[in-house]
């Protein structure tokens, strides 16, 4: 039976190549190429749990392609099925077919048509990777393509402020998630020295006797989990995201951040529950977060103003209560509350604009004027005070900023004197002394050897840190981007000795991707102005240079487009469990240099474009 | 520019530019750029641009692309440019057209000043305090989407911050000279100013720039001050206020990004204040532009009047029914269809509210609404009673699922429910709560009306009802304005109008703008009741209109979404009459069928092959649908406003671009009624087209961009997401077939009265001298044109010289989605 596994990836794939080959005035076409897959899928989910359930019973696994293998390290393709995953597929699919019969009117006409649509398979094909995910190899991979539509649906109306700088602030968001499940992989790996499965993990015996002895390592695991799992659901301290990702078409909004996306994190933790339910510390830290979030986020959903905002904190606090299910063990609740809930919050926010006939109407007869409460002044002063810390969300907002992103832009600051050119000219000295030492010394006989790879990743993290503040280039900024990626070959490479062949996954895409985007800037400089200190929205009038560098920039990201996605995995696998401020580095790199990446392409291509002829959106807009 | 500052002069001056749309609930069409209407339209196209950077024409190449496409004739612009530049500078002129091209960028004279924060401070001013402000007054504001309130909201937004910031444990300000300004007795805004801008020259620049980055939640805030009505729960609000309080958010930014001791933006600065409403010297571009944007409209206006000059007469038919319709443009196509298929029915147009003016208050409702136009202020009030509808709650939309153990049940059990709505509602929709229509928010059809006063009964300062003398003057004014005083049928039947979304937060945009934004239900049906009464009958006789014995007026009401009829009253209707009441009901479906396919063709995902009837099927379920973002197109074909007898304009096909009133140039020499007709009509018609106008020429800054990611805020606007400024203006999905052409008003009188009629109103013919409003009039004594320029008739021959037949409209309706030109149909 597990062998028609693959046939649920393949068919929203399929929807995806076809979509991209219709041409946008033909609606009915690309309707289609979405509406199909989706009901096929929804059918054959259907009848395939149906018949699992009654004849089998027990979780399918296939291991479907190993994309490398050597003697420390597989890497595999591996899918996976049980319950957790029925209910999500049929969940997924129903609203993503409904959804698409919804937008096929909604979207009439739209100049964006295609473009959604397109989107929305992509993300349908991420969601179903992800659940059919057997390891953390495939599930990264459909975690990749759900942030990526994530941000593109944010950014739709890619000519406003808001919307694309909702969308970066989002996808800065998803980038730590990423960061999460990286840590998780990379510490696992070592946990069981091997690339474990799902299935294994169900092996209570397998998992106890490896985290005998490591429990520390275990928790952190959890922790990573936790935090990937946290920021995608938007849990406590990181729901401010959730209510600003409604700039999208309503349909996309409904589907993404009323229903399916933000489900996601609980499906993580259900995965993962067979290793982390035996830690009690993480138990009690799981069921703190979801009652916490359950708490504020209610708080913050009584005073919202705006429907949808309103929608998207009631719906977070549920998600902490399902949290608390997940960690008591109440799968089974779990997983009804969760369809259950996506399924109302979806339907809230696609009839979310009647809510104006609607309360007007029972204003217009039932209006009381509010009367004012007997409060004791100690309850006033409680009541203000709560009415505040809501209003503000708790000042989620504020700290998330203050003390996660400013940082790096306040050391970006710092290197300001770290110019293109001088970076260059440091990269080429050290470059050519690393290569040499490289390819003719023992270098494991050098003294302070232990070092060297530390002063590398924080050339790197300088790199990238400067790439992220520029202000002018972005020539400057995207060649420091290609040159970290060297950076961290070269520091991998003094860390072990491996097979050269890895570095040449990892750098092959780097090298591509970096070149192809240079060429794109270098064309479009010709004919238009831009820079980084403002939107310049070129995507209107360059859709193909647009799109193409998009492919770059996400493929210099490490997105699962290219080998260095391969290679990234790779060489993090030869990072010590003891090395952890190596490991550190390296992660705020992956983190930053993302979103470096994605702030040019953001600066350039979108926003508004600022031509006369072109009525332009306010900043407020 | 003045030295001093004169805070009130320009918080007037704020208010007035700011944009003025009210809550969602009284959504009314009025021009965007009303705050430039002192001045000549084209004037003050480009004094809005420069000073505020937004589109007022389309853009240049759009103008060429149409003269490429033979959408705008080569002779058309010849003749634009003979009219307004004279004979020999065609040449010229025409050279320019084509050569002058677009400049690429434009810097406007709004945010100049307040730029400096970024280019001399490094700092992002507005990104620093506009959430908080938007969110401050949103709070404040909210009508009932949040149930836990702002506290202390009845006291006024300064006063109820004050005292959150005194009791609560966390603040909403933190800087100390923030909160020392916050506690002062007496504020001023100067007081606040020197410390940010500095130098007092500056100030009235700099409040300018600051409250345009974001006109929406302002405009709202000046709204709500003018009129404290405009929504249910009190909230006491003043542009000063925000101002103040937005003054102080930047006060503490400052204080936070720069230090406590920053320097004030103003001080030490090398270039001078600028006077933002300086006029806008004019130039070859905007002349230019000018020129395309007339010819442009002519090539349209041009057929029109071809067409009233050179159409055959109408072919006449025994009259044995009337029919009077509004005059919205919606209405033109159902009267032509009605005319088509039952030619003894006989139409008119007049302002739905059917010159009742006064308040309607349903039965156990907290408020009463106007239903009459919006500067008219009634004194009177219709009651509802024995109202039979009930209030249908749905769970989807109670604050109750957004708590936590509620929504923990809800979600569990009603979840799996919605699902199943949603799906039938996509592929069979059904009416649902979020349905806007007339009985349930409006009068219901099954209750009855109080509207005779008989003992001076008052209620809210407003009279109940009215008194016999009253009823006499509106049926007789009402009459004698549509020229129908003699000739009855047996029925005459009074349509008014609203229409049926889901969905959709402009409801109140579809509905009819003679009754203030709501369907003119209650004045249909209440002017039948007062036309039947015996009483009144009477009292008409001496005044010289006789009713027969046997004629019966019947109110109904036509919504135009789902281009249905309803009838008032049926069970009076007297016996001996039903049968025909029957046949014309029978007549009228046909027509409604035709109607909602010839309207369907625009919408496009409908087959309009098919038979009328399957396609009206289509178009009712429409506007039932939850994802339907267009249930109708409203006003978007507006581009006439045709005064005179329906002989003039009965055999041409307009294409819903007419708003159409009935008047009748021989019972009114002198223009008593024509004063009563154009000073009514004007306003609105030109405030529905100029609203349309501008947001279809810039859709982003004059519109409300696309309305598919539309947030609602606070039950009283819309934002696009979560975060933004609030969206005035019309979007997108309303404007997208609309073609930005001026109103041209067509009346048919001899010009001298027309003249002395607009001379007499100086505020009506302000809309024509200026040329915001096109004005031609049709002299029906010597068939001749005549065109207003410079404030005098001047004669206008057509450039078309005939008028095509076209031979069915089923034909014409199935070969073309866009609009369609002008033709004669026999």
């Amino acid at each position: 039976m597990e062998i028609l596994l693959p046939i649920f990836l393949v068919v929203p794939l399929l929807g995806f190549f076809i979509s991209l080959l219709i041409p946008q005035r033909k609606e009915f076409g690309i309707f289609l190429s979405m509406a199909i897959p989706a009901g096929v899928q929804t059918v054959f989910a259907i009848g395939f749990t149906a018949y699992w359930a009654t004849s089998v019973g027990s979780p399918l696994n296939i291991k479907e392609i190993t994309l490398y293998s050597s003697e420390h390290y597989k890497f595999f393709i591996d899918l996976f099925f049980d319950e957790v995953t029925a209910t999500y597929l049929i969940m997924s699919s129903a609203l993503t077919f409904m959804i698409a019969a919804f937008s096929r009117g909604y979207m009439h006409k739209d100049n964006g048509f295609k473009r959604y649509f397109n989107t929305m398979i992509l993300y349908f094909f991420g969601v179903q990777v992800i659940i059919f995910s057997g390891n953390f190899e495939t599930l990264f991979i459909g975690w990749e393509f759900l942030g990526l539509s994530s941000f593109l649906l944010i950014a739709y109306y890619r000519d406003r402020y808001l919307p694309v700088r909702n969308g970066f602030k989002v996808f800065s968001m998803y980038r730590l998630a990423d960061i999460g499940i990286l840590l998780a992989m990379w510490m696992m790996h070592h946990l069981f020295h091997e690339n474990v499965t799902f299935l294994q993990l169900r092996d209570q015996e397998f998992v106890l006797s490896n985290i005998a002895g490591n429990e520390f390592l275990a928790v952190l695991i959890s922790f990573a989990i936790i935090l990937a799992a946290s920021v995608k659901s938007a849990q406590f301290p990181f729901s401010s995201w959730l209510p600003r990702a409604m700039e999208g078409p309503t349909p996309s909004s409904s589907i993404f951040y009323g229903s399916i996306a933000v489900h996601i994190g609980i499906y993580l933790m259900l995965r993962t529950y067979p290793f982390w339910h035996n830690l009690m510390f993480v138990k009690v830290n799981v069921i703190l977060l979801g009652l916490f979030t359950g708490f504020v986020s209610s708080a913050i959903a009584k005073v919202q103003f705006s429907i949808k905002g309103q929608i998207a904190y009631s719906s977070l606090a549920q998600i902490g209560i399902m949290m608390v299910e997940v960690a008591l063990g109440f799968e089974t609740l779990a997983l009804i509350h969760l369809a259950g809930n996506a399924f109302f919050r979806s339907y809230q926010l696609l009839i979310s604009p009647s809510i104006v006939t609607y309360m007007l109407r029972d204003q217009f007869f039932n209006f009381l004027a509010s009367k004012k409460a007997d409060f004791k002044p100690w309850q006033l002063k409680l009541y203000n005070t709560m009415y505040v810390l809501a209003l503000k969300e708790f000042y989620m907002d504020n700290y998330m900023y203050k003390y996660l992103w400013f940082p790096f832009k306040r050391w970006g600051g710092k290197l300001a004197g770290l110019n293109t050119k001088s970076a260059i000219g440091i990269f080429a000295v050290v470059g050519s002394g690393a290569l040499y030492i490289l390819a003719f010394y023992d270098y494991d006989q050098l003294n302070f050897i232990e070092y060297i790879p530390d002063v590398f990743g924080v050339f790197a993290l300088a790199f990238v840190l400067r790439a992220f503040t520029i202000r002018k280039h972005p020539f400057g900024a995207w060649v420091l981007l290609i040159l970290n990626h060297f950076l961290i070959a070269f520091s991998v490479s003094f860390n072990e000795h491996f097979n050269y062949i890895e570095t040449i996954y990892y750098l092959s895409g780097v090298v591509e991707a970096g070149l192809a985007g240079l060429v794109i800037l270098y064309l479009l400089a010709k004919t238009e102005k831009f820079n980084l200190d403002d939107y310049y929205g070129h995507a209107i009038e360059h859709k193909v240079k647009a799109f193409l560098f998009l492919l770059s920039a996400i493929a210099l990201g490490g997105f699962p487009i290219t080998t260095t996605f391969l290679g990234e995995d790779l060489l993090f696998s030869h990072v010590h469990i003891e090395q952890p401020f190596f490991m550190v580095l390296l992660s705020i790199n992956y983190v930053v240099a993302g979103i470096a990446i994605m702030r040019i392409y953001a600066r350039v291509f979108m926003g508004p474009n600022h031509k006369w002829y072109r009525p332009e959106a306010r900043r407020s807009a | 520019m003045s030295q001093t500052f004169d805070e009130e002069k320009v918080l007037n001056q704020l208010s007035h530019f700011l944009p003025a749309q009210a809550p969602l609930k009284d959504f009314v069409h009025h021009n965007t750029l009303h705050a430039f209407q002192k001045l000549n339209f084209f004037e003050a196209l480009r004094t809005s641009a420069t000073i505020f950077g937004n589109r007022t024409l389309l853009p240049l190449c759009d103008y060429k692309k149409r003269h490429t496409a033979g959408l705008i004739s080569d002779q058309i612009i010849e003749e634009v440019i003979r009219i307004n530049k004279g004979e020999n500078k065609i040449k010229h002129w025409k050279n320019l057209m084509f050569s002058i091209e677009e400049p690429t960028f434009f810097t406007p004279r709004i945010g100049k000043l307040r730029k400096h924060w970024q280019t001399d401070y490094n700092i992002d001013m507005d990104g620093m305090v506009r959430p908080n402000l938007i969110r401050l007054i949103n709070a404040y504001l909210d009508q009932g989407i949040a149930f836990e309130g702002f506290p202390e909201v009845e006291t006024g937004l300064i006063n109820a911050v004050v005292h959150t910031q005194e009791h609560s444990y966390a603040k909403l300000f933190s800087s100390k000279k923030a909160i020392e300004f916050l506690r002062k007795e007496d504020k001023k805004l100067s007081d606040l100013l020197y410390f940010i801008v500095g130098d007092e020259r500056y100030y009235e620049q700099y409040l300018i720039d600051q409250q345009f980055t974001h006109p929406g939640i302002s405009g709202m805030v000046s709204a709500i001050e003018k009129k404290p009505d405009a929504v249910y729960a009190k909230r006491p609000i003043t542009l000063f206020d925000l101002i103040y309080l937005e003054l102080l958010f930047e006060l503490e930014a400052l204080e936070s990004a720069v230090n406590k001791n920053f320097r004030p933006l103003a001080i030490g600065v090398k270039f001078e204040p600028e006077d933002i409403f300086a006029s806008v010297p004019t130039s070859d571009y905007w002349e230019v532009l000018e020129l395309w944007h007339r010819s442009f409209e002519l090539m349209f206006h041009d057929q029109v009047l071809a067409g009233v000059k050179y159409a055959n007469e109408p072919k006449e038919s025994p009259i044995t029914s009337q029919a009077f319709f509004c005059i919205d443009d919606r209405e033109e196509s159902i009267r032509r269809n009605i005319e088509q298929i039952y030619p003894s029915c006989q139409t008119f147009g007049t302002p739905a509210h059917f010159n009742i003016v006064a308040r309607f208050k349903p039965e156990n409702a907290k408020f009463s609404t106007q239903i009459c136009p919006g500067p008219f202020t009634p004194t009177h009030l219709i009651k509802e009673k024995d109202r039979k509808l009930k209030f249908k709650s749905d769970i989807h939309f109670q604050n109750k699922t957004h708590q936590f153990l509620t929504g923990f049940i809800v979600s569990q059990t009603v979840g799996f429910w919605s699902t199943i709505k949603l799906f039938f509602n996509i592929f069979n929709p059904t009416e649902t709560t979020g349905h806007y229509s007339a009985p349930n928010d409006h009068m219901d059809y099954g209750s009855n009306l109080i509207f005779e006063n008989l003992n001076g009964e008052m209620e809210d300062d407003l009279q109940v009802g009215f008194t016999h003398s009253e009823m006499i003057n509106i049926v007789k004014g009402e009459l004698s304005n549509t020229g129908l005083t003699k000739d009855f049928a047996k029925l005459v039947y009074f349509f008014g109008h609203g229409g049926s979304s889901t969905n959709n937060p402009y409801f109140a945009g579809y509905n009819c703008g003679a009754c203030s934004g709501r369907p003119s239900t209650v004045n249909a049906r209440l002017f039948a009741k007062i036309a039947n009464r015996n009483d009144v009958r009477k009292a008409l006789a001496q005044n010289g209109i006789e009713i027969p014995k046997t004629t019966h007026f019947v109110g109904g009401y036509h919504d135009t979404t789902q281009d249905t009829f309803v009838y008032f009253d049926e069970a009076v209707i007297p016996k001996e009459l039903f049968e025909a009441h029957q046949h014309n009901k029978n007549q009228f479906e046909v027509a409604l069928d035709m109607n909602a396919k010839e309207r369907a063709r625009q919408f496009l995902l409908i087959n309009t092959k098919r038979s009328a009837k399957k396609v009206h099927a289509k178009v009712k379920k429409r506007a039932l649908s939850l994802f339907e973002p267009r249930p109708e197109y409203n006003h978007s074909n507006n581009a006439l406003f045709i005064v005179g007898n329906r002989k003039i304009t009965k055999n041409l096909f307009l294409d819903q671009r007419a708003f159409l009133n009935s008047y009748d140039y021989k019972s009114d020499p002198d223009g008593v009624l024509l004063t009563n007709i154009l000073n009514a009509g004007t306003g609105v018609c030109g405030g529905i087209n100029l609203e349309y106008f501008f947001s279809t020429v810039d859709n982003e800054k004059l519109g409300a961009g696309s309305k598919l990611p539309q947030n609602v805020i606070g039950l009283y606007g819309v934002a696009n997401g979560v975060k933004g400024d609030l969206r005035p203006g019309l979007p997108w999905q309303m404007i997208d077939v609309h073609d930005p052409v001026r109103i041209l008003t067509i009346v048919e009188q001899k010009p001298e009265v027309v003249l002395a009629v607009l001379k007499a109103n100086p505020a009506t013919f302000d809309w024509y001298d200026k040329d915001w409003m096109k004005l031609t009039v049709y002299n029906p004594f010597d068939k001749e044109l005549y065109i207003l320029m410079e404030g005098k008739f001047i004669p206008y021959s057509p450039v078309k010289k005939s008028i095509e037949t076209i031979g069915s409209i089923e034909d014409l309706i199935e070969s073309s989605h866009s609009n369609l030109p002008v033709y004669q149909l026999n």
